[in-house]
């Protein structure tokens, strides 16, 4: 059976979390954490998706995993509609997408070794005690740890080896996606390097496709092959990752860009254009493109209509926004 | 490094010790039969071959305490051990799933929760018929209830956790992730809470025993003897003291002992 | 390693020891470490996690609970007075007033069950004596000084009530509202978004320039450290690594540590 070119193809998906009050709980109100998503993560590539707290994308996360149901929308794995893999088939799901976390340290049980940790993603599927070891060892090896990790637990590993061992656990099946929720964040900045750069060998050697959460714009750009931008949960730009610190169109894009602190003190002079206001609540979502508030080059329409994700013709960009279409 | 910090809880757990020897080897150390009537030394006072004197019977009390301490530590502990598999379950149950199975348990348990438990044990003692084997069924059933309220808060904390996460997204059964993953990790609350329950249960039997609801009259429970003391306290206070001091001994015991353990588990002050 | 300096400096730590008790027995946390702040500059102290950095900061008003506690030796010279040998009621005096704190989580470094104006005030009348009402209107001065908007509202507001950015703002207020001399800042924008931290970095460059303010800020990013010091502390396991002016550490570092450091932040995946 051959794969699709999309490993998940999104369509108008929509998360909403109902507010309860009152004493019969009755809905209050909504929060719109995802507006309206149009995404499609290619075979075999890194995709990214960035965009600040309270975006969406750790939501998006939870919604392609299966922890989470979509309120509307259709989320397609394989050109297979998510909603209708249940039981045996699901089971087999989680053979085909893994998830890594951002906290190495709550990812992993505190009360189990790292052989039950990780042994228990095969075991489950029932392959026997020695196949198990020999899978357990193997995967270890690969994500640089030493054998006798096997019989210890996670408070005895540093932030980086945990993380690895997570790491470990999401690729003892082989999966084909990785989602992997700001998996350095919390890592030392040495750290961080050096765990992209086993990510990328693993990929390579697993035939992966990776799709990884950050709000580390410089990470990204370097890390993938593409990158989607998400703001109040919708994905206002996509492009090539080497053309997202350079080549972006969106202002939101350009306002994280520009508001990445510079490295070179000597250039501290210089004025930056400082985005003002802040993120407006989920709850109260702003009619229009939900960046118009904030925008320095908004007009009338932006105030009124929600701009679609379009693609620019002739170039593997699409972008949301009224300036440009 | 030491156990536990709070040198208490060493007196408490020696205490505990101490009672369940006697519970367990009480035919061989009882100087007396327990049931033994001895009419001419009826309410003897402490003294020569009755350290603790004799009661209203002629029976020897110490001799009695030491049965008593079977009565005691054996309901104790089998009210606990059912109370606390059942509050589990249901507590598991609840927490994980939540939705409609969550809110009916959790009006039970406040319904429960709602009269005073000394009176429901009572009434439902009177219901059933005085007996031990009542004592213990009554007391479960209204036991299981701080157990499931403390599990299912417990799991509601643990199961966004990242790692219960990351075993649901692994495929495997919400059995598997509820016994696996979340039960590890609350089990050293749900001991601090059975050790707590231990002495309440042992203040309820003795209480429902010197109601006359609980052994029949004659065994040597130490609610029993208090209630069996009450009548001559002014003239042979002996009677009721020894077995009041053994509740007391025992209560605060199981008490130390759980406020060590819950210091030793807690992250801040102790280890995990 | 240290640069010239024509001015006396505002604050001055030498040889700062700071010993912790540990269930291994003792441990040194910070290894003489020394270093200057200047009137009206900016003292960047860099390192990852176990460096010290956040020790350091702390140290500098013996806010490090004991235990694990053990000693602290050196000298933290303030207005010609070693902080170190201060009492508990000397130090009072000096924290808030002089010496402010700024800290990274404002949603536990601000009281959840005051509103921002009660605390504003409290802190103000802590160390004046004037009424309420003169406090209060000072703390509406504070909060539109920081930028915060509708600054009369926002005085009625608990912390949960208002965003991640307001809340820094806020607490930045707060740790301004005695004009203290120098500001402590640790991690102060490291919870926050990209583009909220631009605004709050934006934020502090105002004040120094409309206050005189010296600051220490403290934080694991470079990049920040290069849009805000002056001078920069690379701390690494409790010791000094590198120690001198923002241009000549980030243009010619001279520590394999501090080169590492810089290469992570200028190049990409390693």
């Amino acid at each position: 059976m051959s794969h699709p070119l999309e490993i998940f193809t999104l369509k108008e998906v929509v998360k909403h979390y109902p507010i309860l009050g009152g004493i019969f709980k009755r809905k209050v109100g909504q929060v719109r954490v995802i507006n309206g998503i149009n995404f499609a993560i290619a075979r075999g590539e890194i995709t990214g998706l960035v965009g600040e707290s309270g975006c969406g994308k750790s939501t998006l996360a939870k919604l392609l995993i299966k922890l989470e149901e979509s309120t509307s929308g259709t989320i397609l794995f394989n050109d297979r509609p998510l909603d209708l893999i249940k039981g045996a088939e699901k089971k087999q799901f989680y053979r085909h997408v893994q998830m890594i976390f951002q906290d190495p340290l709550s990812s992993l049980n505190p009360r189990m070794k790292v052989k039950d940790i990780v042994g228990e993603m095969v075991r489950i599927q029932g392959v026997g005690k020695e196949v198990e070891k020999e899978k357990v060892l193997r995967i270890l090896q690969e994500v640089e740890l030493d054998v006798d990790a096997i019989n210890r637990y996670p408070h005895e590993f540093s932030g980086g080896q945990r993380q690895r061992i997570a790491i470990a656990r999401a690729l003892i099946v082989e999966p084909q996606l990785l989602i992997a929720d700001e998996p350095v964040s919390a890592l030392d900045l040495s750290l961080q390097a050096k765990t992209l750069t086993l990510l990328q060998s693993l990929k390579k050697r697993y035939n992966l496709t990776i799709l990884l959460i950050s709000h580390d714009l410089k990470k990204v750009a370097d890390f993938c092959d593409s990158v989607a931008v998400m703001y109040l949960g919708r994905i206002v730009e996509m492009l090539p990752a080497d053309k997202l610190l350079s080549q972006c169109r969106h202002p939101y894009t350009k306002a994280l860009i520009s508001s990445i602190p510079i490295t070179d003190p000597s250039q501290r002079k210089k004025k930056k254009a400082v985005i003002r206001g802040e993120v407006p609540s989920p709850i109260d979502l702003p009619p229009g493109c939900a960046f118009h508030q904030r925008c320095p080059k908004r007009f009338e329409k932006c105030d009124l209509v929600v701009p679609e994700l379009k693609t620019t013709p002739g170039e593997d960009h699409q972008l949301a926004c009224f300036l440009q279409q | 490094m030491t156990m536990f910090r709070n040198k208490w809880t060493y007196l408490g757990l020696v205490i505990i010790i101490l009672f369940i020897l006697c519970a367990i080897l009480a035919p061989w150390i009882a100087p007396e039969d327990p049931y033994k009537i001895n009419l001419v030394q009826e309410l003897a006072p402490p003294g020569e071959g009755h350290i603790m004197g004799r009661d209203i019977n002629g029976s020897d009390i110490l001799s009695r305490l030491i049965y008593g301490a079977r009565i005691s530590i054996t309901i104790g502990l089998v009210v606990v051990l059912i109370s606390s598999f059942v509050g589990i379950l249901l507590g598991l149950i609840s927490g994980y799933y939540g939705g409609w199975i969550d809110l009916l348990l959790m009006r039970l348990v406040d319904i429960l929760l709602a009269f005073p438990g000394l009176l429901l044990a009572i009434a439902l003692v009177a219901v059933l018929g005085p007996s031990i084997t009542n004592v213990v069924i009554a007391l479960t059933a209204l036991g299981w209830v701080s157990f499931a309220r403390l599990v299912r808060g417990q799991v509601i904390s643990v199961k966004e956790r990242e790692y219960v996460l990351a075993a649901k997204t692994s495929g495997q059964s919400d059995i598997r992730v509820m016994v696996l993953h979340i039960l590890p990790n609350i089990v050293s609350t749900v001991i601090v809470q059975a050790t707590f329950n231990i002495a309440g249960v042992i203040i309820s039997e003795s209480s429902l025993s010197f109601l006359g609801l609980g052994a029949p009259p004659g065994t040597p429970s130490w609610g029993a003897m208090l209630s069996e003391g009450k009548q001559v306290i002014l003239d042979a206070p002996h009677v009721s003291f020894f077995p009041g001091l053994a509740i007391l001994l025992v209560v605060l015991a199981f008490n130390f002992v759980g406020d060590g353990l819950r210091d030793k588990f807690d992250p801040k002050t102790g280890r995990e | 390693m240290m640069h010239s300096q024509e001015t006396k400096p505002i604050l001055e730590v030498n040889d700062l020891c700071v010993v912790f008790k540990t269930e291994a027995g003792r441990a040194t946390i910070l290894d003489k470490v020394s270093f200057k702040l200047q009137k009206n500059k900016t003292l960047g102290i860099v390192g990852e996690s176990g460096s010290g950095k956040t020790i350091t900061a702390l140290s500098v008003l013996n806010l490090i609970p004991s235990p694990p506690l053990d000693s602290m030796s050196g000298e933290i010279r303030f207005q010609g007075e070693n902080l170190l040998t201060f009492t508990k009621s000397q130090l009072r005096k000096v924290r808030g007033n002089r010496i402010a704190y700024i800290f990274q989580e404002p949603m536990t470094a601000l009281n959840p069950v005051l509103t921002i104006g009660d605390q504003i005030v409290e802190m103000i009348r802590a160390h004046n004596s004037i009424s309420k009402k003169e406090a209060r209107d000072k703390a509406v001065h504070l909060l539109t000084e920081v930028g915060i908007t509708s600054p009369i509202q926002r005085l009625k507001n608990y912390p949960h009530e208002i965003s991640g950015g307001m809340r820094q703002r806020a607490m930045i207020a707060i740790a301004l509202s005695c004009d203290p001399d120098i500001l402590i800042a640790d991690e102060p924008t490291t919870a926050l978004d990209v583009t909220i931290q631009a605004q709050v970095l934006d934020l502090f460059k105002y004040l120094i320039e409309s206050r005189g303010m010296s600051i220490i800020f403290v934080t694991h990013d470079l990049g920040v450290i290069a849009e805000i010091a002056d001078d920069i502390l690379v701390l690494q396991a409790g010791k000094t690594i590198e120690y001198d002016s923002i241009d000549k550490v980030f243009h010619d570092p001279q520590h394999p540590y501090t080169q590492k450091l810089l290469s992570l932040i200028k190049g990409g995946v390693a």
